[in-house]
C-alpha cells in the first residue's frame, strides 16, 4: 500500500527544562497522516498528546522546549521554517481545534470580530499596519470575510449565526463556544486539522453532538484530520487509524478495527478491557496507577510499573517496535522474547485478578 | 441588576462620598482645637478683631447650626472669601484651574506615550537587557519624591544645560502678546496668533509636566508589562498564533485590549495621585495654579480656600475613579459598572 | 532584589539607631552655627558638605533618616491594627456595621492622602508631631480596606464554619483565624506603604508643614537648601537623595516579599 503522507513525524521528541530538572515527555515518536485520513491519538491526560500536537503548529517556545526529529507537512520541514513562514502555514492550511473553548476565545472581542480576523489575515503574515487598516476598513474586504464567517457558522449548525456575532464568548453556551472554535479552525479550508478533545470539556448529550458534527464535515470536506483523545469509543467512531500513547511514547498503532478485535500492547489491551458494556459481562475496572514523571520517568518500558505482564526485561530494557501488519505495530518487551503473548483476554483476566486480591506488580 | 440600576447605584454612593467628605473637612475647620481665626489673623490681632472675624466667618453658634449653614453655602456654590486673595474662592479656584489641569493632562500624557510603550517593550524582551534597565527605571521613578525630581530636572535642563525655564507658565516677553482666553496657554497662545509663545508654552509645561509624570509612569511601565506577560501565556492568545494571525497584530490588538484592563484601573488611580504630586510641583515651579493656591492657604490658614481646595479635590477624585469604572466596563463585558467581575 | 532591598532598609534602620553615636557631629543636628564652616563642599572632613549655617548634612542626614524612620513606625503602627481591626470585624461582620465603616473608608479615601494630610495639618500650628497624627489618622483607612476584602473572602471558607459550629467566639474566630490567614498581603503592603509614608511625610516637610527647622527633617533640608541652587547644590541634592534611597530600599523589600508570598499562594 503506497503512503501519500500529508503530516509525516519521524524520531520526534520534546523534552523542557523546569525547576525540578528536565523533563523528558516525548520520545521516539513517528506518527503519519496520510491525505483524506482521519487518524487519533489515544492517550490518558499527561500522556504527552497535547504536547506533540504542539510541537507540529510550532506552538512550544525553544527553549525551554527542546525539539527534536523530522516534522513533515507535505514535503515540507516545518522545523526549518521560520516563524513568519510557520505563522502564514498555520492560517492557511493547517487548523486546530483547541480543547478548552471558554479559554480559547478572546473574552474581549465579539466572536464576529475574532473570526473575521481569522477570515481576513488568518495566514497573512506580511499584513503589515497599513494593509491591516485598509483591508479592515474597505467594506468589500471585510463584508466579504463577514460572509464567510457567517456561513461556516452555520455549517456548525450554529443557532442564530447573526446574533452570535456580535456576541462576547461569555454569553455563549458551551456548545456554542466550541462550535464557533470548530468554525475559526476551519475558516481558511485547511488540509489538515488538527483536533485537540474536541467537546471534551463540555457534557455528554453536547459532546455527542459535537462529534456527530465533526462527522459530518469531515464527509463532506475529505479533510485529513489528527484528532486526540482520551476515549476510545470516540476514537472507535471517526478513525481510519489509531495510534495509542502512553508516557510519551507511541505503543500500539493500527487501523481503528484491528485495534478493536485484536489488540497487541497490554495497555491497549487494558483500555478496551475497561470499555463498559451493557452485556453485563465481567469488566475491568481500569488500570491502576497513574502516568510517568517525566521528570524522573520509569527505566525501561515506561508502562511497567502498571503491567500486569511486567518482569525485569521490561524494567530493564527500552522495549522495541514489533510489526503486525503494514500499518500496525505494538512496542512490547513481550512480542520480542518467549513470555507469553499478552493478548486482551488474558489482560482482562490478569487486570481483574490484580484487584480482587490486591496485587500489582511493583516495580 | 441593569446597567442603568448600576450607575445610579455607583453615582449615589459617590454623592455619599463627597457629603462625608464635606463633613470630614468641616470638622478639621472648625472643630478641631485651634483656632481658625486666630491662626488667621495672627498672634498681633486684638480679640476684637478676632471676635469680629469668627463672627464673620459663621464660627460662632452652635456646631449643627454651623454645619447647615456652610452645606448650604457649599451648595450654593459660595465658598466665602479668601484670606490671601481678597476674592472670592470660587473666582480664585476657577481662575487658577486651567493652569492646574493643563500641567495634569500633559504630565498624563507623558505617563502614556513614555510608559504604555516602555511596558510593552520590556515585557516582548523579557528577561533582557533591556526588560531590566526598564524595570529598574520604573522602580527608581516610584521611589523618588515628586520634589526631588522637579528640583533636579531644574538643575540640570534649567541651570546647568539652560535648554529650559524654571518657572511660571510664559517668559514675560510673552506676556502682552498673548491674551487669557480660555487659561489653557497652549491654546491661548495658538488663538493669539504667536506661535512662538506656545513653543514658549511648551518649554514652560516640559520640565513640570515630566517630573510630575514619574513617579505614575513607573506604576504604569509595571503594569503594563505584566499585565502583558499575563496574557501572552492565555490560551486564547495561542490560540491566535495557531491560526495563523499576524504576530504584530496579535499584540498590538489582541494582547493589547486584553492587558490594558488593569492598565486602565491603575492609569484612573495615577491620575488621582498626579493631583496630589501637583501640589508639590507647583511650588518647585512656581506654577500657578489651584494646587500652589491650597498650599498657599493651608500655610496661611486661610480656610475658606482650603475647604474649597480640598472639595475640588475631592470631587475631581471621585469623577475620576467613576470614569476609569465606566471605562473598564466598555472595554470588558465581564465586567459590571461598580468596577467588580461579573 | 528583595534581599537588596532588605539590605538597604536594615543598613539605614541600624544607622539611624546608632545615628547619636556614628554620626560625625552629632551636635550639628539641632540647632548650631558655625558660618565660618558654612558652605563647604563634600570633602574628607564632610562627606556631605555643610550647609547655610555650617552644619554637616551626613549627620543631619543620619538624623533625618531617625526622623523617617520614626514616622514610619507611629504611622503603620497606629494604622496597621486599627485599619485591621475594623476592616476585619466590617468583612465578617457584613450587615450595617460593614457598610457604616466602609462609608467612613470611602469618605477618607475620597482624596489623595497628601492633600487630607494637608487640610488636616492646616488646622493646627506646623509641627512634626501635627504632621504625623495627621498622616496616622488617614493611613488606617488602606488596611480598613484591604483587611474587609479579605476577611469578607474567608468567612465562607470551611474553617471559619467549623469554628463558628464550635462555638467559637467572634473575637478569637477573628484573630485567631482569619488573621494568620491573612497575613502575607497585608505584610507586604505595610512594606510597600513605608515607602509611601516617608514621601508623603517629605512632601509634608517640604511645603512647610512636617518637620520644622532647625530640626533635621529630610523634606525641610531639601526645601531648606533651594534657595542655593545652583551652586551650593549638595545641601539640596544629598538630603533628596538619601530619601530616595530609603524609599528605593523599602520598595524592593515589598516587591521580593510580594513575589516571595506570591510564590507561596500558588503552590
Amino acid at each position: 500500500m503506497s503512503h501519500d503522507p500529508l503530516l509525516d513525524i519521524t524520531d520526534l521528541s520534546v523534552g523542557f527544562d523546569g525547576f525540578d530538572g528536565y523533563a523528558d515527555v516525548v520520545g521516539n515518536v513517528d506518527l503519519r497522516v496520510d491525505r483524506g485520513e482521519v487518524v487519533t491519538i489515544v492517550g490518558e491526560t499527561g500522556c504527552g498528546k497535547s504536547v506533540t500536537t504542539k510541537a507540529i503548529t510550532g506552538l512550544l517556545d525553544e527553549p525551554p522546549a527542546h525539539i527534536d526529529g523530522g516534522v513533515e507537512f507535505d514535503g515540507m520541514d516545518l522545523r526549518a521554517l521560520s516563524d513568519a513562514e510557520r505563522n502564514d502555514l498555520n492560517g492557511d492550511r493547517l487548523g486546530m481545534i483547541f480543547q478548552n473553548p471558554l479559554s480559547s476565545l478572546n473574552p474581549v472581542f465579539t466572536v464576529g470580530e475574532q473570526l473575521t480576523d481569522t477570515a481576513q489575515f488568518g495566514g497573512n503574515e506580511d499584513a503589515g499596519f497599513l494593509s491591516y487598516f485598509r483591508q479592515r476598513h474597505t467594506e468589500a474586504d471585510r463584508a466579504g470575510a463577514r460572509e464567510r464567517v457567517l456561513e461556516m457558522l452555520r455549517e456548525v449548525q450554529m443557532p442564530d449565526p447573526e446574533a452570535v456575532m456580535d456576541s462576547y464568548p461569555s454569553e455563549l453556551s458551551g456548545g456554542m463556544r466550541q462550535r464557533a472554535l470548530i468554525a475559526q479552525a476551519l475558516l481558511n479550508e485547511p488540509d489538515l486539522l488538527i483536533a485537540d478533545e474536541p467537546g471534551s470539556a463540555l457534557d455528554v448529550t453536547v459532546h455527542d453532538r459535537i462529534l456527530s458534527l465533526l462527522t459530518d464535515i469531515i464527509e463532506e470536506r475529505d479533510m485529513s484530520i489528527l484528532m486526540i483523545t482520551h476515549d476510545l469509543g470516540v476514537a472507535r467512531e471517526i478513525s481510519d487509524r489509531i495510534y495509542i500513547m502512553y508516557g510519551g511514547r507511541i505503543v500500539e498503532s493500527a487501523p481503528t478495527e484491528e485495534i478493536f478485535q485484536d489488540a497487541h500492547h497490554p495497555y491497549t489491551q487494558g483500555l478496551i478491557a475497561s470499555i463498559p458494556r451493557l452485556s453485563g459481562a465481567q469488566m475491568a475496572g481500569g488500570i491502576d496507577g497513574s502516568v510517568p514523571e517525566y521528570t524522573d520517568p520509569p527505566s525501561g518500558c515506561r508502562f511497567h510499573p502498571r503491567c500486569p505482564y511486567a518482569d525485569d526485561d521490561c524494567r530493564g530494557t527500552e522495549p522495541s517496535r514489533t510489526s503486525f501488519g503494514p500499518d500496525s505495530h505494538a512496542v512490547c518487551v513481550r512480542h520480542t522474547d518467549d513470555g507469553p503473548t499478552p493478548t486482551i483476554e488474558e489482560t482482562k483476566h490478569r487486570l481483574i485478578t490484580n484487584e480482587s486480591d490486591g496485587t500489582e506488580d511493583k516495580p | 441588576m441593569t446597567r442603568v440600576g448600576q450607575l445610579l447605584r455607583r453615582l449615589s454612593g459617590m454623592i455619599a462620598s463627597l457629603l462625608g467628605l464635606s463633613v470630614l473637612i468641616f470638622v478639621i475647620s472648625r472643630v478641631l482645637p485651634g483656632n481658625p481665626a486666630r491662626l488667621a489673623l495672627g498672634a498681633m490681632a486684638s480679640e476684637e478683631q478676632v471676635e469680629q472675624f469668627a463672627a464673620e466667618m459663621g464660627l460662632n453658634g452652635p456646631l449643627s447650626a454651623q454645619y447647615v449653614e456652610y452645606m448650604r453655602r457649599l451648595l450654593v456654590g459660595d465658598l466665602g472669601q479668601s484670606l490671601q486673595t481678597r476674592n472670592p474662592v470660587v473666582e480664585d479656584l476657577i481662575a487658577k484651574l486651567p493652569a492646574t489641569f493643563e500641567l495634569i493632562s500633559i504630565a498624563f500624557g507623558f505617563m502614556i506615550i513614555l510608559g504604555i510603550p516602555l511596558g510593552i517593550i520590556a515585557a516582548q524582551h523579557r528577561g533582557g537587557a533591556v526588560d531590566n534597565a526598564t524595570r529598574f527605571f520604573a522602580f527608581a521613578t516610584v521611589s523618588v519624591p515628586s520634589f526631588f525630581v522637579g528640583i533636579v530636572f531644574q538643575l540640570v535642563f534649567g541651570y546647568y544645560l539652560d535648554w529650559f525655564p524654571i518657572t511660571g507658565r510664559l517668559s514675560s516677553a510673552y506676556g502682552d502678546e498673548v491674551v487669557r482666553t480660555t487659561g489653557f496657554m497652549l491654546v491661548d497662545t495658538l488663538l493669539s496668533g504667536s506661535f512662538a509663545a506656545h513653543l514658549d508654552a511648551w518649554a514652560h509645561l516640559l520640565l513640570p509636566a515630566l517630573a510630575l509624570s514619574f513617579s505614575g509612569m513607573g506604576q504604569v511601565i509595571r503594569i503594563t508589562r505584566s499585565s502583558m506577560i499575563d496574557v501572552e501565556g492565555k490560551d486564547y492568545i495561542e490560540a491566535t498564533r495557531a491560526y495563523g494571525l499576524p504576530s504584530w497584530l496579535i499584540v498590538n490588538k489582541y494582547s493589547l485590549k486584553n492587558a490594558f484592563i488593569p492598565t486602565l484601573t491603575i492609569l484612573g488611580l495615577q491620575y488621582a495621585w498626579l493631583l496630589s504630586g501637583a501640589f508639590v510641583i507647583e511650588i518647585v515651579y512656581s506654577w500657578p495654579g489651584v494646587a500652589k493656591y491650597g498650599v498657599q492657604s493651608v500655610l496661611t490658614s486661610d480656610v475658606n480656600a482650603i475647604v474649597g481646595v480640598t472639595m475640588l479635590v475631592g470631587v475631581v477624585f471621585v469623577t475620576v475613579n467613576l470614569i476609569v469604572d465606566l471605562l473598564s466596563s466598555a472595554l470588558d463585558p465581564r465586567v459590571g459598572l461598580a468596577g467588580d467581575k461579573r | 532584589m528583595s534581599v537588596v532591598g532588605l539590605v538597604i532598609v536594615f543598613a539605614i534602620i541600624v544607622a539611624a539607631v546608632l545615628a547619636p553615636y556614628i554620626a560625625p557631629y552629632p551636635e550639628h543636628a539641632g540647632t548650631f552655627t558655625d558660618f565660618t564652616n558654612a558652605f563647604e563642599q563634600p570633602s574628607l572632613d564632610h562627606p556631605f558638605g555643610t550647609d547655610d549655617v555650617g552644619r554637616d548634612i551626613l549627620t543631619r542626614v543620619l538624623f533625618g533618616y531617625r526622623i523617617a524612620l520614626t514616622l514610619v513606625a507611629v504611622v503603620l503602627g497606629i494604622g496597621v491594627p486599627i485599619g485591621v481591626m475594623l476592616g476585619l470585624v466590617a468583612g465578617y461582620t457584613g450587615g450595617w456595621v460593614d457598610t457604616i465603616i466602609m462609608r467612613i473608608t470611602d469618605t477618607f479615601l475620597a482624596i489623595p492622602p497628601l492633600v487630607l494630610a494637608l487640610a488636616i495639618a492646616s488646622a493646627f500650628e506646623p509641627t512634626l508631631e501635627i504632621a504625623m497624627f495627621a498622616i496616622a489618622s488617614l493611613w488606617w483607612t488602606w488596611y480598613a480596606r484591604l483587611a474587609r476584602g479579605l476577611a469578607a473572602s474567608q468567612v465562607d471558607q470551611e474553617y471559619v464554619q467549623a469554628a463558628k459550629i464550635a462555638g467559637a467566639s467572634t473575637p478569637h474566630i477573628l484573630f485567631r483565624e482569619i488573621l494568620p490567614n491573612c497575613l502575607s498581603p497585608l505584610l507586604v503592603k505595610a512594606t510597600l506603604d513605608a515607602g509611601i509614608v516617608v514621601l508623603t511625610g517629605a512632601s509634608l516637610s517640604f511645603i512647610g508643614l512636617g518637620v520644622q527647622p532647625p530640626r533635621p527633617g529630610l523634606g525641610t533640608m531639601v526645601a531648606n537648601g533651594t534657595q542655593y541652587l545652583p551652586t551650593e547644590w549638595w545641601i539640596t541634592v544629598l538630603p533628596g537623595f538619601a530619601i530616595f534611597v530609603l524609599v528605593m530600599g523599602f520598595n524592593m523589600l515589598g516587591d521580593g516579599l510580594r513575589d516571595l508570598f506570591d510564590v507561596e499562594v500558588e503552590q
